[in-house]
């Protein structure tokens, strides 16, 4: 038996695993807005795709396969962490990270007013503008991932990105104000 | 005939997230060129997009990697005592074998696991298939950072590895001369690395072409017919496949 290709192989996939990490962190951040809590979830996704590795019956959806277990495991958390059966519609009671460490090292305003509404959608919506603009999954494979009909993505895309565009104007304008009011000062 | 209320928010996002069919697409297209308020709308949430993905991009995991977590070693855990009983019925064996052997005779069992790994070497490379289907330049970089990663790794360790890059979609970017962001790299990539090929879908290109966008290739980029079916084509022959 050549057990030289088993060890390559290994390294592969290990290398497979790690390569999606951040792209895991990123999103489990955008949903939790926690960092120690996307980095353990990110961990128990990248745990529970390897342990169940065997399953995966298609290669080109290994991506949405794990994004698919990030989901799971993040509605883990809340099943053992919040009373309600229904993540979508709850509302959201996790705190705000305006002033973690993490956010005060933000150099831009901009980025941190768009985490900002993002983290205060539903988290239904959350979930479903994140996966198609961060990681660009098709409304396809984000149904798949999430669980839900492709209407529900669709419609839910839709409200996250009515509901952005108002949030980030209505800053754009706060900030336009506070600008002109410097000026009087100065 | 469109019905008043055409195009409705869905049908942009749709637009936006290249999820609407040809026909419909070039009737959106024709319509954003003559309505104003249209393409005002379409740019906006197109700036959305590119905002959200802006705001996380730089957002890095700090956890150490997975072969030092509890869970590799678990899962793995297998293999290593599978190895260290090879490692302990080898390191005999050469024992046995050295204690027969005149002393300028090389171990036979070094020589055999030389052989071994050099015949592997010769007839079985590693095989990855890369593919970059998205523009956003997250993405792509990442996909550079962690092809680069593996040649090199491969290279230092003299062990073979053929590596292609196939691009299409939105991803096509990656391996247009004169707009990929990563020209220059794409090109000293190549040059140190004669086993990375790059590959761009041909159907991307036919689309772009039907749309009145013609694009020049980076250098020694070569035609897959489409992406699907050289995904197919090197998953049936036995390649690994990572979409980036």
């Amino acid at each position: 038996m050549n057990i030289l290709p088993l060890f390559y192989r290994q390294n592969v996939e290990e290398r497979r695993f790690e390569q999606i990490r951040p792209r895991l962190f990123r999103v489990a951040y955008s949903w939790s807005r926690n960092r120690e809590l996307a980095e353990d979830l990110t961990q128990e996704t990248l745990i529970r795709g390897l342990k169940h590795l065997a399953q995966l019956q298609d290669e080109a959806k290994f991506d949405s396969w794990l994004f698919t277990i990030l989901h799971n495991c993040w509605r883990d958390h809340f099943r053992k962490h919040v009373d309600t059966d229904n993540i979508d519609e709850m509302a959201d009671t996790l705190p705000s990270d305006a002033k973690t460490p993490e956010n005060e090292q933000i150099q831009s305003q901009l980025v941190l007013h768009v985490r900002q509404a993002v983290a205060s959608l539903p988290i239904g919506q959350r979930q479903v503008v994140t996966l198609v603009d961060l990681e660009e999954f098709s409304y396809m494979e984000v149904a798949c991932i999430l669980e839900i009909p492709i209407g529900t993505v669709m419609s839910r895309l839709c409200r996250a990105r009515q509901s952005l565009q108002t949030l980030l104007k209505e800053h754009a304008n706060t900030s336009a104000r506070a600008t002109g009011t410097l000026r009087r000062i100065k | 005939m469109t019905p008043p209320n055409w195009p409705s928010d869905e049908h942009i996002n749709a637009f936006i997230d290249n999820e609407l069919d040809s026909a419909e697409q070039t009737s959106l297209l024709e319509a954003i060129e003559q309505d104003e308020p249209l393409r005002n709308r379409v740019c906006e949430t197109q700036g959305l997009k590119r905002l959200l993905q802006h705001a996380y991009q730089d957002m890095q995991p700090t956890s150490t990697p997975l072969r030092n977590r509890f869970g590799w070693r678990r899962i793995y855990g297998q293999y290593l005592i599978a190895a260290s009983v090879l490692l302990l019925i080898g390191g005999s064996s050469g024992w046995m074998i050295s204690v027969n052997q005149p002393a300028d005779t090389p171990p036979k069992l070094a020589r055999l696991i030389n052989t071994i790994g050099n015949d592997n070497v010769a007839q079985e490379p590693d095989k990855i298939l890369v593919q970059v289907s998205s523009a956003n330049p997250v993405r792509l970089q990442s996909a550079l950072d962690e092809t680069e990663q593996l040649l090199t790794s491969y290279d230092a360790t003299k062990r073979p590895l053929e590596m292609e890059i196939l691009a299409n979609g939105n991803g096509i970017n990656l391996l247009v001369d004169g707009g990929s962001p990563f020209k220059a790299r794409i090109e000293k990539m190549q040059a140190m690395y004669p086993n990375l090929h790059l590959y761009a879908c041909q159907q991307t290109l036919e689309g772009l072409a039907a749309r009145g966008i013609h694009v020049h290739l980076l250098p020694n980029t070569r035609m897959a017919g489409s992406a699907l079916e050289e995904i197919n084509r090197r998953v049936r022959q036995g390649w690994d496949f990572v979409r980036a």
